[in-house]
């Protein structure tokens, strides 16, 4: 037969199941604007006005890729169950005498159709909107950067390729599932009430273990202490995480369910009789589609809050990440008056005030410590998870910088570290061969006291003078380690925001004119490569977050069609034997009440478990003031339960609808 | 004197079809009594109404005009918060397709209506352990119903039909999906309650189901055509007298 016959019935299939089709058009739709928004910030030249170009455009690229990975997950899940329900439909196209061929060339015309569709309206879509997304995108990265007209066909290549793919591979799946199944098993309609007779043991056990991974994971979660050395090890974890989820919903809340149906004083009570008796067969055939929900919304609310909290949270970053307005470093210590000179120079040119100015030279490099012994050499065996970072400091520089006033004679040196280990009777150091005597082990930190993650172990040795310090210097040239004596400089400034964006532009022409300069860092700085980075994380945060919400949204729209449609007989036997609609809308609404809120009860658990990851995410990226990241997420949350709520009444009702309006 | 249970007075539905005028009378002027205790069958042709007078009866479906009196109440009029509470306190239902939930046991199926009427968990064991032996069913009361034949499926809805004592009880072609032998044992079943005083109205196709019931009314065109009385005849004399009326008025 012609290819056109077959393209017709694929059209009319389309168009008589638009019910269900639509909805996974619109998150198709969505889907493809979202990647060509994504190729299109990447391409676009705009960008390279940003500071940190190479750094955005890496973080972009890694949001092309993982939207790509995301939404070939998600169509193949979403497809897995669309493919069930039509096994009826294909199976009675070969009870009629198409072959395999025909049927796979009206799966593919389908499949055609509905790409056409997407990528075309995602496209246009992408293309009307990407000015404004752009400029959206500027404008919360705070910095120059100009949206650049001009259209590039590549974008538009790149997106419909990727989309290609992903229909393709779930086109060949579907082909291959049809022609491996026969005819007799298409036939039989996918049932999803399937009765769930008794727990079995393997239930019981598979519940607990459930349950044990998942209290094994918030326990791991909750003792990390180097979050950075961990974050492989936590991405599995986290994907135990899920697989504990799934088996504590299928298994774990169903023997929850039946230990309720044998408490005769609840079970045998009008308003839970058909509800606790539903929810046992509608939770375990449901489970793997409320475990994906639940991922989905863990990773919303974990992803989403992080971002926004990230993003509100850049200024107080930027202070924490230098908690002075500036800091200069030198390689030539006679030049620290001169940039002292130039700073009151600068300050007094804009009519501000320099509140504080201070130096500090200081040299340091990396090695291994044996805290028993006191030895820093690259002999003995590392035992610690960091690297680790010997730096000596002046004792006029420390005594200065923390307002003290203690003493050293020759040789002698105060020991300070952050590492947590016991060297409290410690008398001596060997520094790659030089002894040193320890006078006194003081307590740290020292300087800044930021809640940081923690990157390095610093260990700090306070010697007499500068001269000291210039011959710890040349000992350790001498034994091949090359590393030179740093010279900073930090101040603060009286006056706003607006000054210190002043105050930064004279002094980098002053410095300039010095010479010398190994850095100039400034809050300013800081802050415009921390909006810029955060708006980036945003706007992936926000439309992946938003591309996870349509797909939870799909998932159950769909799945309360399928249930609505299998329930449509229960609810007029149930009808017939004397419930009302009102008793049929309460049991429905305690049932899908109870499956819509079981995934998000366990992933606001997650959330509040895993709190302390979080923390030390936001932490990575400077935000430590974690009132303000709680605030955020709380409010985040509270939103995202307020729409799903919506979702929910949403759903009830086209349940409602589906169940009592074939009943009338 | 047996006291009236149930009255239909001139009972009539017409259908309209969507969109246009055509109508299509279903019933056209139903009138019959059951007393207290009577057993009786309803016979017809396809479309003659039986379904539909049997849906009206049951509150299933409402008639275009006239009254459904049931122990002295017009349910026609009710609304339909009342015709539901009326429906699980007064009338039980078998269907010819069993009508069970397959998500609760036998037990469970028989006890829901009880459930409905909040009754206390003794009471709810009491009175299916007493239905389910009568019925013959006690050692299948944890079973799930697709886990039993289509004879003890049609048992337990009878149970459940009966498990809250109801004034009426209606069933709908009650044997149309057994065998013979099956057929003939919910038969049995019907008149044992009907002898111990259940009121029973039944529509069937089938002659021998209806020679166990007292009264036959026959339903051609929406209307009733003519009654036959049991009286004091047995159960093969009856369906003879059935077969001979259906086989002399060309069914």
């Amino acid at each position: 037969m012609k290819q056109t016959f077959w393209a017709k019935i694929a059209f009319k299939n389309i168009f008589e199941n638009k019910k269900f089709h639509l909805a996974n058009l619109i998150v198709s739709i969505f889907t493809v604007t979202t990647l060509y928004l994504y190729v299109f910030m990447t391409t676009n030249p705009g960008l390279k006005n940003a500071t940190g170009y190479s750094v955005l455009l890496f973080i972009l690229y890694m949001g092309c890729f993982f939207l790509s990975v995301v939404t070939l997950v998600f169509k193949s899940y979403t497809n897995k169950i669309f493919i069930k329900r039509r096994n009826k439909e294909l199976g009675l196209y070969a009870v009629w005498g198409l072959e395999s061929k025909h049927i796979n060339s009206i799966l593919s015309f389908e499949a055609l159709y509905m790409y056409l569709a997407s990528v075309g309206l995602g496209l246009i879509i992408g293309v009307i909107s990407q000015r404004f997304i752009y400029e959206t995108l500027f404008s919360l990265m705070k910095c120059n950067a100009k949206y650049q007209a001009g259209f590039m066909f590549s974008n538009l290549w790149i997106t419909m390729i990727i989309i290609f793919v992903i229909d393709f591979l779930i086109l060949l799946k579907n082909m291959k599932t049809i022609k491996k199944q026969q005819v007799i098993t298409l036939l039989k309609e996918e049932d999803s009430n399937k009765v769930v007779k008794k727990l079995k043991d393997t239930d019981i056990i598979k519940g607990i273990i459930g349950m044990a991974m998942i209290v094994g994971v918030y326990i791991y979660v909750n003792t990390i202490d180097d979050f950075l050395n961990s974050i492989s090890t936590i991405f599995v974890a986290l994907i135990i995480l899920f697989i504990g989820s799934y088996l504590t919903i299928a298994c774990f809340i169903v023997m929850i369910e039946f230990f309720l149906k044998k408490k005769d004083g609840i079970y045998y009570k009008n308003r839970f009789f058909t509800t606790i008796a539903k929810l046992i067969s509608k939770t375990k055939n449901n489970a793997l589609s409320l475990a994906v929900i639940n991922i989905l919304f863990t990773c919303v609310v974990l992803g989403a809050s992080t971002t926004i909290a990230l993003y509100l949270g850049t200024d107080r970053q930027a202070s924490e990440a230098y908690k002075v307005d500036g800091e200069i470093g030198t390689t030539n210590r006679e030049n620290l008056e001169k940039i002292e000179e130039a700073i009151h120079g600068a300050a007094e040119e804009i009519g501000v005030k320099v509140e504080s100015i201070q130096s500090c030279d200081s040299f340091g490099f990396p090695t291994l410590f044996d805290e028993v012994n006191g030895v820093f050499s690259y002999d003995v065996k590392a035992t610690k998870p960091l690297p680790e970072l010997v730096r000596f400091i002046d004792l006029e520089d420390f005594n200065k910088n923390e307002n003290t006033n203690l003493t050293l004679e020759d040789n002698e040196t105060f020991f300070i570290t952050d590492a947590d280990i016991k060297v409290d009777l410690l008398d001596n150091l060997d520094v790659h061969g030089k002894r040193l005597k320890v006078k006194k082990v003081l307590q740290g930190p020292i300087f800044i006291d930021i809640d940081n993650i923690k990157y390095m172990y610093t260990y700090t040795v306070v010697v007499k003078d500068f001269k000291a310090l210039e011959d710890i210097e040349q000992y350790i040239n001498n034994i091949g380690i090359n590393r030179k004596i740093s010279h900073t400089i930090s101040y603060n400034i009286s006056g706003n925001r607006s000054d210190e964006e002043k105050i930064e532009k004279i002094l980098e022409k002053k410095i300039n004119n010095i010479g010398s300069i190994s850095y100039f860092a400034t809050n300013t700085i800081e802050r415009k490569a921390r909006y810029e980075r955060n708006a980036i994380f945003l706007f992936l945060g926000a439309f992946i977050s938003l591309i996870f919400v349509m797909y939870m949204i799909f998932i159950m729209y769909y799945k309360q069609i399928q249930e609505a449609v299998d329930d449509v007989g229960n609810v007029k036997i149930m009808q017939k034997i004397g419930m009302s609609a009102a008793e049929v809308k309460k049991s429905i609404m305690a049932e899908n009440g109870i499956l819509f809120f079981i995934p998000i009860g366990i992933a606001f658990i997650h959330v509040v478990a895993c709190y302390k990851i979080i923390c030390d995410i936001l932490k990575l990226f400077m935000l430590t003031d974690m009132d303000f990241a709680r605030i955020c997420i709380i409010v985040f949350s509270l939103a995202i339960f307020i729409a799903y709520t919506i979702m929910y009444s949403g759903a009830y009702k086209v349940y409602t609808n589906i169940v009592l309006r074939e009943n009338k | 004197m047996e006291n009236t249970m149930m009255k239909l007075k001139d009972l009539r539905k017409t259908y309209y079809t969507k969109n246009s005028d055509v109508k299509y009378e279903a019933l056209k002027g139903i009138v019959f009594d059951a007393k207290e205790g009577d057993f009786i069958a309803i016979m017809g042709e396809s479309g003659s109404g039986k379904t539909t007078t049997l849906n009206i009866i049951a509150s299933l479906d409402t008639p275009t005009s006239g009254e459904v009196v049931i122990g002295g109440v017009d349910i026609s009029k009710m609304n339909n918060k009342d015709i539901c509470k009326f429906r699980r306190e007064n009338l039980g239902f078998v269907f010819q397709d069993f009508n069970l939930l397959n998500y609760f046991t036998v037990k469970d199926n028989i006890a829901f209506p009880l459930v409905l009427l909040n009754k206390n968990k003794k009471d709810i064991d009491e009175k299916v352990s007493e239905l389910a032996k009568k019925t013959g069913i006690t050692k299948l009361l944890d079973k799930y119903p697709y886990e039993i034949s289509g004879g003890e499926k049609q048992r337990t809805a009878v149970a459940r039909a009966l498990v809250c004592e109801p004034q009426l009880v209606l069933a709908d072609e009650p044997t149309g999906a057994l065998d013979s032998k099956n057929s003939e044992q919910i038969m049995e079943l019907f008149k044992t309650f009907n002898e111990l005083g259940q009121t029973i109205i039944m529509v069937t196709h089938s002659i021998k189901s209806a020679s166990k019931a007292k009264k036959v009314l026959f339903l051609k065109d929406g209307m009733i055509g003519n009654t036959l009385n049991k009286d004091e005849r047995d159960d093969e004399e009856f369906e003879e007298e059935i077969a001979n009326f259906l086989y002399n008025n060309g069914k």
